[in-house]
């Protein structure tokens, strides 16, 4: 582009000075307008490179646009189409006949190939039982036995290909996913904090939740103190990837997002990283508060934490290997859970 | 490090690119002095002034010439100024990640990956363009010098008129400079935290999309836009006043010239010719008080860049980021060197001694939860299983990091064979010695890559670490078995599963010393058993482990007893069941609930 340009008015001086000098000869313009046709090409040296920078410009704009399309044209597969609202208070939860497979990953030059069926890897079998509203489900079972997959439906992060994955007796597609999430909530294993004042990473960003609502909830935690003591108190600001809280303080702070989402129906992923006695206990306080009047499913890694639920469901490769009353399955010494509590559950589970 | 050493640096990173780059850029700009002169060579012939030889067609010819040599001196130009750029950015790079590599491996980067990548990727644009603009800068000069010599030439009193105010803006330049660079920090620091959260966003799309938060996160990453448009706002408006400023300057020189050159004119001592050359030379000098303006501007904002750089690297000098370093542009990339085995590598022996270590304060002077070390002093010597135990938060983790200098000692010393190790991070890596931690690191790449990680080793061997790993049973069952492409950090495996890759990560390298974390938090009892046989029958290598499995208890050397960041007890199994109640606790905890 450069290179025409002087090429351009390399030409342009040619003509200028040709025309000129025969009509200078033919004594039909003055020297001053010979000048003037040479100054003239001269000026128009900056505008054509300015819009040669400009047209450079927009090509790489019009790169990125189209970029920004391919992405923006990316459809989630989940159809938001249910208009039902679920109600406050403790839900009711049932999974029927579930199946649910994972699209196995694919290479690039497969997801350009459009006629290639993507290879399926099952993660959960016919998956069928209930749980009454307020009661605490222990999931138990090994890495890869279908935990995460199981509450993952819940939440409608995928949709089974089989059956109906019910809460307070509601299809769960038939429910707006906002609502959904609203009222189920997910505490992940992994706590993700945002390099944001404490006050926003409770309240992950949400201003209609007021100072009083996050103090509230802390208080549940047993944070109220240590934070109302700290110099900036709810406006201290967070490191980048939570630094200045410890791991535990990381983890309350997840749950204190589920206090104030006030949830009918809890997830507990339960984090396999151990803490310090102090924090460990203020962290059962906290889950203890949390599960009051809820209905929690809890993926268990630690046997105190089995012991707070009613049911337990323990997976294999995708399917029930047990399902029951715990105080019943405990009882039995033929059942699964008695083995597992026999051998010590972190060393069976993972 | 001043500004003129670091530039000096670089530019001795590749002399003869930049020499080279050099030349071509004055040619540029000489070439268009050229095309001045022949505007007045073109006049004077018209007026009659001109006793050259050459002809009115002659002179069109030179136009259309010099034009050539332009567009070629300029294609020449641009492709050694790109050589040359890439060359300096991708050094800058490889050393921001090799400084960032160097840290101590467990210690955090300070910043998020976002903010990391931000000046990966445009400080050291920054810096790029500082040392392309040098080059040009350095033409810029010698044109200015070149026309201001033709101008003295032609008339010294009307040259005087305009050298002075030219001289006046520099100065003016000077004194602005400083508010330039604050304005330039907060800027930068504005998009750095608006990459961030955009970066911290993308990580936690889940946390986000669950908690139904994805409007309050945008408007949150809006909030942060808005700061950031309104600091570069402020940092555009002033380095454009200044900017134009310069320009302006350039043309109220012209009309400067023009009253000056009116009377000689009028005398005949000035020709037309001599006042068309003034007019396009006055114009090159201005144009060059400008690009040095902007210039002295840019090697500030480079100041800026290189305190960010060395703030990543963690290194007061900045003198890690532009140290020359092999980059291999062109040519096929070197062999993986394969760490060879020295007699000195051979294990005989390992001395701890009094080792310290204190965990820093965070921001809120709060400890964190882990206890640090006090008083570690052990010995392991060759064929021995160490294994070491305690309860959670003893210390076991940081006694292992802080031994292979994935954590800073605050004091003592670690001998190997005797001999005292000075900086145990670059000491204890293949072959001497390798680590699984408790979260394996893996890459977005195929199992086999993550397990060799460039090397070359036989399938035979491949398929024995495998097996030493016990996941020789898991493979075939992989998508693509070993070719299987993980995903990021893995995603793709069981944790068990991430966890004896890494495993056989290790066994690949066939250390003397293995190191091993916790395994006990991803592999069942059985699997675990099985990994210890394994390696047991291998015979005549040496290990380190934190477990608190009955399997590794019960077949270790020696035990390490840690509570509360001290050794308890060391010695036998039997031995510390007989002594320590702590171990007696330890152990009734494993044999079930």
């Amino acid at each position: 582009m450069w290179m025409a340009n002087v090429g351009l008015f390399a030409f342009g001086h040619a003509v200028a000075f040709g025309v000129g000098a025969s009509l200078w000869r033919a004594s039909l313009i003055t020297i001053g307008t010979v000048y003037l046709v040479f100054h003239y090409t001269e000026l128009l040296r900056g505008p054509i490179s300015e819009i040669r920078t400009q047209i450079t410009d927009l090509q790489r704009a019009e790169a990125g646009i189209r970029r920004i399309r391919t992405l923006l044209d990316t459809q989630s597969r989940l159809i938001n189409e249910g208009d039902d609202h679920l109600p406050q208070g403790a839900l009711p939860v049932a999974f029927e006949n579930v199946s649910f497979a994972y699209e196995a990953a694919r290479t690039k030059q497969e997801l350009d190939d459009e006629d290639v069926e993507p290879e399926m890897v099952p993660a959960l079998h016919d998956i069928s039982f209930d749980l009454s509203p307020g009661s605490v489900l222990g999931l138990l079972g090994r890495t890869g036995s279908g935990k995460t997959t199981l509450a993952r439906l819940l939440v409608r992060l995928y949709d089974p290909q089989h059956g109906v994955v019910r809460v307070n007796g509601q299809p769960v597609e038939s429910v707006q996913i906002a609502d959904l999430r609203h009222a189920v909530r997910k505490v992940p294993q992994e706590v993700q904090l945002f390099r944001a004042s404490i006050r926003d990473n409770v309240r992950l960003f949400d201003p209609s939740i007021t100072d009083a609502q996050v103090l509230d909830a802390l208080e549940h935690l047993g944070l109220r103190e240590w934070v109302l003591d700290l110099p900036e108190g709810l406006d201290t600001m967070l490191a980048a990837d939570g630094g200045g809280l410890s791991a535990g303080q990381g983890q309350l702070i997840a749950l204190g997002r589920a206090f104030l989402a006030n949830p009918g129906l809890v997830i507990l992923d339960e984090a396999s990283s151990r803490l310090d006695p102090a924090t460990e206990s203020l962290l059962e306080r906290a889950v203890d508060r949390l599960l009051q009047n809820r209905t929690a499913i809890i993926i268990a890694h630690r046997l105190s934490t089995v012991e707070r639920a009613d049911r337990i469901l323990i997976l294999d490769d995708g399917r029930i290997a047990e399902f029951g009353d715990r105080t019943e399955l405990a009882a039995d010494p033929g059942s699964r859970l008695s083995q597992y509590l026999r051998t010590g559950l972190e060393e069976v589970l993972v | 490090m001043k500004m003129r050493q670091i530039i000096w640096q670089l530019a001795k990173y590749k002399p003869v690119l930049y020499v080279g780059d050099l030349l071509a850029w004055s040619a540029i700009l000489l070439a268009e002095l050229g095309a001045g002169y022949i505007a007045k060579l073109f006049f004077d012939k018209l007026t009659g002034e001109s006793t050259a030889l050459i002809s009115m067609w002659g002179i069109i010819a030179l136009v259309v010439g010099a034009g050539f040599v332009r567009i070629l001196t300029i294609l020449t130009g641009a492709l050694v100024d790109i050589r040359h750029r890439y060359n300096m950015g991708t050094l800058m790079r490889r050393n921001l990640l090799a400084g960032v590599l160097a840290q101590p491996g467990a210690a955090s980067l300070g910043r998020s990956t976002g903010e990391a990548l931000n000046t990966l990727r445009d400080d050291v644009q920054v810096m790029e363009d500082t040392m392309s603009w040098l080059v040009d800068q350095t033409a810029f000069l010698v044109y200015a010098a070149v026309a201001l010599t033709v101008l003295l030439a032609i008339d010294a009193r009307i040259t005087a008129i305009v050298v002075l105010p030219l001289l006046t803006v520099i100065i003016a330049a000077r004194a602005v400079g400083k508010h330039i660079r604050r304005f330039r920090e907060a800027s930068r620091k504005a998009t750095e935290q608006v990459t961030g959260a955009i970066g911290e966003a993308m990580e936690g799309v889940q946390t986000i999309q669950l908690a139904g938060a994805e409007k309050h996160v945008l408007s949150h990453v809006d909030k942060l836009n808005r700061k950031r448009l309104h600091a570069t706002v402020r940092d555009r408006l002033l380095s454009q006043s200044f900017h134009s400023f310069f320009w302006n300057t350039g043309t109220l020189c012209t009309g400067l010239i023009l009253l000056a050159a009116a009377a000689s004119l009028k005398s005949g001592s000035f020709t037309v010719g001599d006042f068309a050359v003034f007019v396009i030379y006055v114009g090159v000098l201005a144009e060059v008080v400008a690009v040095t303006g902007d210039f002295m501007m840019h090697v500030k904002q480079g100041s800026v860049s290189m305190d960010r750089m060395a703030d990543l690297t963690q290194d007061a000098s900045a003198a890690a980021a532009i140290v020359h370093a092999p980059i291999h542009m062109t040519g096929p990339l070197p062999a993986v060197e394969v760490p060879r085995r020295g007699s000195s590598d051979l294990f005989e022996q390992l001395n701890v001694k009094d080792l310290d270590f204190e965990w820093p304060k965070n921001g809120n002077g709060e400890r964190t939860s882990s206890h640090g070390l006090r008083d570690i002093s052990f010995g392991i010597s060759r064929g021995e299983f160490v294994v070491v135990t305690g309860r959670i938060g003893s210390g076991k983790t940081t006694l292992l990091r802080a031994l292979m200098g994935l954590l800073p000692l605050s004091s003592g010393t670690i001998s190997w064979n005797g001999a005292v190790v000075d900086d145990p991070s670059e000491f204890f890596v293949p072959p001497r010695c390798a680590y699984t931690p408790q979260v394996p690191q893996l890459f977005s790449d195929t199992l086999e890559s993550n397990i060799r990680m460039g090397l070359p080793t036989s399938d035979d061997a491949m398929d024995e670490c495998i097996r030493l790993a016990v996941m020789e049973e898991d493979v075939p069952h992989l998508q693509n078995g070993l070719q299987t492409l993980i995903g990021a950090k893995g995603v793709k495996l069981s944790g068990g599963q991430r966890q004896r890759a890494a495993a056989a990560r290790m066994f690949v390298r066939d250390p003397e010393l293995l190191v091993f974390d916790d395994l006990s938090s991803a592999l069942d009892v059985e699997t675990e058993r099985q990994l210890w046989e394994r390696t047991f029958a291998r015979g005549d290598r040496t290990y380190l482990v934190v477990s608190h499995r009955k399997a590794a208890l019960e077949q270790a050397d020696r035990i390490i007893l840690l509570k509360d960041g001290r050794i308890q007890g060391t010695g036998t199994l039997e031995q510390l069941l007989e002594t320590e109640p702590e171990m007696r606790s330890l152990w009734a905890g494993e044999s079930g609930a």
